[in-house]
């Protein structure tokens, strides 16, 4: 279902990687490795569309990616949780700028933030915060899902469950490209890339 | 019109035009703002109510005539750029920026010298003279822009979309600006009407207009190929044409 | 459609709750206005005459660089924290949102400064009715401003240059806008109709309000890659 062909990156004048191609089916998750600064954020970020490599091509169901946003849950390094508006406030506006529908409540008790739903999210700790962040794999319909570092600062029960979630959405005919610096179980991944550091 | 461009999307063949091109428009310039200046400010007949300071008509009509002309060619390199995503037309505005300023300050220098011996003063607000003035800023907001940015692509491209906005900008700011000096006519001191020229002091002036867009295009090829070799690099094409 | 009006009220509701919540940033624009007030009779002298002959220029030129405390702000948050790259994910096109931006600005930090100008009938000696008149073309200008600002602002949103970039950005695309709200003024102060260079400006802010959101969308895109 992702296509990618002969990217090239170049960001302040290195070159992350020259005349990348890869392919990756519905049903699969790509472990994508690589040492610091090895490009894979970058990498993430044109297969989300943000950012266009300088050459190549990048294609979701045959479609161009720049006509495809809705098809791809991203998250990032940045997690767009505003410090300043509770949990219960960032999930609403999330889902209404998805044009998604779901409960705000029975999320957040999936993830035991209930009790913290209404206090400013900056009171809340990391990991906490990239939880509210990633209760969005619950509720988004897309195929694709980008996720860069997401076990960042997230306890081991809370792994545990995300790796659930990866096998639910995986088993249902979706499609997973996730960089970390865990192991992830052998069992849980399809395929994997290591991008080499270049100078 | 792309199928006539796409053979130049290659940097080296966009390289290799550029530089034929400042090769041969280069030294017509030269030539033709040396005859132009040279006619228009030696022999060329005096005028018989500015005596001899209108001569600096041959330098300053041209800088203002270009200055808005090298704005606007470069609102449509930046709608190039953004439309085809082509790296050519992004380095082009870029390469074109500093010559247009340079011909705005020059326009305003001599402006305000004519003015001086014609006016009384350095500077009024007429409306030529103010909407330059604007114009000015409008490039130095191009640079600035520019090198605002870390990462030189993404700079660039800004500088696309702002020389666009401008672009749109500065005919209204144009006509906006006549409209308030026509209001304010009893204040401001003279209205600078553009004089029947004679011919013997037309030639000259035309020359040096002419080759002024030259010189410009000259300039623009030279910088536009410089900034192309030096953002490709770490190109095989260009450590072959370095060494 | 409904669809959309209800995705406009969402997203200014988003940003009154944001300022609710970050009231220091959001009086800074109108307490810098009234500073300035002060400090005009202050440095002219107290004398009412010139004062009321001043105060609409005062009134235009304070109104816009009270603004540009504020501009540099309009994105730099959801910028920092990566809303903005879920918002270019989104179905909805950006330049929606950017528009809701737009408005809640306006609604946020214009607005307050269009009534607080008031303070010029007692501070500069203005009349009350030629307020009146300054505060409908400040009202007009002040769109203007947050929707070329808007596309300024966009345009640094990643440079954290601050404010003195931005300014140079915009205060030459104002200058339109400043001819035509001092035309109005003018011909109003001589009890002359002023109708057509207020229909300009409007004319204007709606021309800006309609081309700046897919600038200011364009611009983003170009920072976040």
């Amino acid at each position: 279902m992702l296509s990618a062909k002969g990217l090239v990156c170049i960001r302040n004048e290195r070159i992350l990687f020259d005349g990348l191609t890869f392919e990756l089916e519905s049903g699969q998750l790509m472990y994508l490795t690589g040492a610091n600064g090895a490009g894979k954020s970058s990498l993430m970020r044109c297969l989300a569309g943000l950012h266009q490599p300088q050459e190549g091509q990048i294609r979701l169901f045959g479609q161009d990616i720049k006509d495809s946003g809705d098809k791809i849950l991203f998250i990032g390094h940045k997690t767009a949780i505003n410090e300043w508006l509770s949990a219960r406030l960032n999930l609403r506006y999330w889902l209404s700028l998805s044009q998604l529908a779901g409960d705000e409540e029975t999320l957040l008790n999936k993830v035991g933030l209930l009790p913290l739903a209404d206090i400013p999210t900056r009171y809340l700790s990391a990991g906490q915060k990239r939880r509210v962040a990633l209760l969005r794999m619950w509720v988004s319909q897309a195929k694709l899902w980008l996720l860069d570092e997401p076990f960042t600062s997230i306890d081991v029960s809370g792994i545990a469950v995300l790796q659930q979630l990866f096998k639910r959405h995986t088993d249902s005919g979706g499609s997973i490209i996730v960089t970390s610096h865990q192991i992830l179980p052998d069992d849980l991944v399809d395929r994997r890339l290591e991008l080499e550091y270049r100078f | 019109m792309f199928k006539w461009l796409h053979p130049y999307a290659k940097p080296e063949r966009a390289y290799a035009l550029a530089n034929r091109l400042y090769l041969w428009l280069w030294p017509l310039a030269l030539i033709g703002l040396f005859t132009g200046s040279l006619w228009g400010l030696m022999f060329a007949p005096s005028d018989y109510q500015q005596s001899d300071s209108f001569r600096i008509m041959y330098i300053h009509v041209p800088a203002a005539i270009w200055s808005m002309g090298i704005y606007m060619s470069m609102g449509i390199a930046g709608i190039c750029a953004l439309v085809w995503q082509m790296r050519s037309f992004e380095l082009s505005v870029l390469a074109m920026a500093p010559i247009g300023a340079v011909f705005t300050a020059i326009a305003l220098f001599t402006g305000s010298f004519w003015g001086k011996p014609m006016w009384g003063t350095w500077w009024v607000w007429d409306a030529r003279l103010t909407s330059e003035l604007i114009l000015l800023f409008l490039y130095l907001g191009v640079f600035a822009l520019f090198y605002s940015f870390d990462d030189k692509r993404a700079g660039a491209k800004a500088a696309c979309i702002l020389a666009i906005i401008g672009m749109i900008n500065v005919p209204i700011i144009h006509y906006s600006v006549e409209w308030w000096n026509s209001l304010h006519q009893g204040a401001s001191i003279t209205k600078f009407d553009k004089p029947s020229i004679a011919k013997e002091m037309l030639w000259p002036l035309l020359i040096n207009i002419f080759s002024c867009l030259l010189l410009f295009i000259a300039l623009t090829c030279y910088r536009f190929a410089t900034e192309l070799l030096a953002s490709e690099s770490h190109r095989k094409w260009v450590t072959k044409i370095i060494q | 459609m409904a669809n959309l009006v209800n995705y406009y009220i969402q997203f200014i509701k988003r940003d009154l709750q944001l300022a609710v919540r970050q009231k220091h940033e959001f009086v800074l624009p109108l307490l810098f206005f009234v500073l300035i007030l002060i400090l005009f009779p202050v440095t002219v002298g107290p004398e009412s005459g010139l004062l009321a002959r001043l105060a609409p220029a005062v009134g235009w030129i304070n109104l816009i660089l009270s603004l540009l405390i504020a501009l540099p702000r309009m994105f730099s948050e959801d910028y920092e924290n990566g809303w903005l790259e879920q918002v270019f994910l989104a179905a909805v096109s950006p330049s929606f949102f950017i528009l809701t931006r737009i408005l809640s600005f306006w609604l946020l930090y214009c607005l307050p400064l269009v009534i607080c100008s008031v303070l010029l009938v007692p501070f500069m000696s203005l009349p009350f009715d030629i307020w009146w008149v300054l505060a409908q073309t400040l009202f007009l200008g002040s769109l203007l401003v947050a929707a070329l600002g808007s596309v300024a602002s966009a345009l640094l949103v990643a440079s954290r240059k601050g404010s003195g970039v931005l300014a140079l950005l915009l205060l030459p695309m104002l200058i339109p806008a400043l001819i035509f709200g001092s035309a109005v003024i003018e011909a109003a102060q001589q009890s002359l109709p002023y109708l057509s260079p207020m229909l300009l400006l409007a004319a204007l802010a709606v021309f800006c309000l309609t081309i700046a959101p897919v600038a200011a969308a364009q611009a983003i895109k170009i920072n976040l890659g």
